[in-house]
């Protein structure tokens, strides 16, 4: 097997006992290392039952699951997942245990020293925005919803694991926290290079937070493409009415600045007073930025705040 | 006033009697609790665990309940005899109820949802098991073992009656003999324990929640 890919699974499908047809048929992915998939579907469609094959919570019919070139059937179960992090929805958190003893849990299984542990809570803590004097000696009870997923994420993160499951982690939690979350989500993902396999059922939030995007509807995988490709030209008319692809509005919701905008800078001739965005913001937003300021472009800046590119309103028709 | 000084006079009187009666009241209800202990719990994780099993297990279990402890010690007599025996059998049978219904609630209680985050973490079935369920149930199961206390130690007077021994004795003769001076020697020391069980396992379910 192939090193550079964190996850392949080869023809792999799963019927339950007792199910008339499978709930994943045939399929073949490979996922490759330091990226972030998400997983998009509805409800029943087997996007949870793919992600838990990985970490063999779920046996496969058919078909190999391997992590970083490794068969997964060959490691044992309990130490195979030791080495994934695994976050669920929000009532994943040990509720008789504090935070500290919460994002323990893996360490202290692999046996770790109690310095080493120590060390590893603060820093936890403090990445996902907890500061830890403040929150190590609370229960999850204390806890609001977007503050206990955080919880789950340090916990998830604990034992470093380079590849991290993640089942609809933000389902639970209201609009405002869960945009809040995905940017935590993204910036942490970009700083430690894990690769993240993510369901959802979110299409905004797949296509925000997926370099790569699954779509899966009946057990069959759709396409599987960098959001941008899967706008411009959808699979088949399911991708199609999924993603609005004949809506240019709709569209243009999904679109991020920085997959259109003109890097050429250097030969353009830019006022400090024009408007100014993010790569990550929607061209939408973009759209109600040009309409709305006397220029006709928007600068746009990448996360150090360095100037990277610009869109006029050729870019927004090209998307 | 008069039955009280009676009833003193007579425990200063018959110290060594009265010794015995309590020590083998104690000796009964700490027995059929710990054996009720044993096996209830055990029963209750099974049934928790094994929806087969449960029906039946629980069915028995909620229609002992239904059966008056007198009527249990009485059933007892014909097929084992008098005497602290077949009192201690009829003990643990009465104790189980509460504490196998509770602890068979306090296991279904626990979230499926934190049972798969730590099977997804790695844990392994015992480590699931001692450091998430049984912690989590732990209250719960707690509480099913204060009521079989109060019950067991309340129970245990009426082993007098097969020839069990313990407080109950003073209860009966000083029914018989009607002497309530002596009655009072059985009752209030009884009563005295079964508030004294309560409040202490009323701590420690405290200790265990927090």
């Amino acid at each position: 097997m192939s090193g550079k890919y964190a996850i392949v699974l080869e023809g792999i499908s799963k019927t339950f006992e007792r199910a008339e047809k499978p709930s994943v048929y045939k399929t073949d992915l490979k996922i490759e290392e330091g990226n972030f998939v998400t997983i998009l579907g509805a409800s029943g469609c087997g996007k949870t039952t793919l992600l838990k094959m990985v970490n063999r919570l779920y046996e496969p019919s058919s078909g190999k699951v391997f992590i970083n070139g490794e068969d997964v059937s060959r490691i044992s179960p309990t130490a195979l997942r030791r080495r994934i992090g695994y976050v669920i929805q929000q009532t994943g958190l040990f509720q008789h245990m504090t935070v500290e003893q919460n994002v323990a849990t893996v360490p202290e299984i692999l046996g770790w020293g109690k310095e080493k542990i120590n060390r590893r809570i603060d820093e936890l803590l403090q990445l996902v925005g907890l500061p830890p004097a403040e929150y190590r000696k609370r229960y999850p009870r204390q806890l609001s919803g977007g503050q206990q997923q955080r919880v789950g994420l340090a916990r998830a993160l604990a034992a470093d694991p380079s590849i991290m499951l993640m089942d609809e982690p933000f389902g639970a939690i209201d609009a405002i926290n869960r945009s809040i979350l995905q940017d935590e989500i993204l910036r942490i993902q970009k700083q430690l290079n894990k690769t993240i396999l993510f369901v959802t059922h979110d299409i905004t939030e797949a296509l925000k937070l997926g370099d790569k995007v699954i779509i899966m509807n009946e057990g069959k995988v759709q396409q599987y493409d960098t959001p941008l490709h899967i706008l411009r030209h959808p699979a088949n008319d399911f991708v199609k009415s999924l993603v609005h692809s004949d809506d240019l509005f709709q569209r243009m919701a999904f679109v991020k600045a920085g997959d259109v905008m003109n890097e050429d800078i250097d030969s353009q001739k830019l006022s400090e007073e024009a408007p100014e965005s993010q790569e990550q913001t929607s061209l939408r937003d973009i759209l109600l930025l040009l309409i709305s300021s006397p220029f006709h472009y928007v600068k746009i800046k990448n996360e150090r705040n360095e100037m990277v590119g610009t869109v006029t309103i050729n870019e927004i028709r090209q998307a | 006033m008069n039955l009280i000084s009676g009833a003193l006079l007579y425990i200063q009187k018959n110290q060594a009697e009265f010794e015995l009666a309590l020590c083998t009241h104690l000796e009964l209800s700490g027995l059929a609790l710990l054996f009720g202990l044993l096996i209830s719990i055990p029963l209750g994780i099974i049934s928790a665990k094994n929806n087969k099993l449960s029906g039946f297990i629980m069915g028995t279990v909620n229609s002992l309940r239904v059966i008056p402890s007198l009527a249990i010690l009485i059933i007892m007599m014909p097929i084992l005899g008098t005497g602290f025996t077949p009192a201690l059998i009829a003990l643990i049978i009465l104790s189980s109820p509460p504490i196998l219904i509770n602890t068979y609630l306090a296991f279904r209680g626990v979230e499926s949802q934190v049972i798969e985050s730590a099977r997804g973490m790695g844990m392994d079935k015992r480590q699931i098991f001692f450091r998430i369920e049984l912690p989590l149930a732990m209250p719960l199961m707690l509480s099913g073992v204060r009521t079989a206390a109060v019950e067991v130690i309340s129970s245990a007077t009426l082993a007098a009656f097969i020839g069990g021994g313990g407080l109950g004795t003073f209860i009966i003769n000083g029914l018989g003999l009607y002497n309530f001076s002596l009655l009072l020697v059985g009752a209030v020391p009884v009563a005295l324990l079964a508030i004294c069980s309560e409040i202490l396992f009323g701590l420690i379910e405290r200790l265990a929640t927090k």
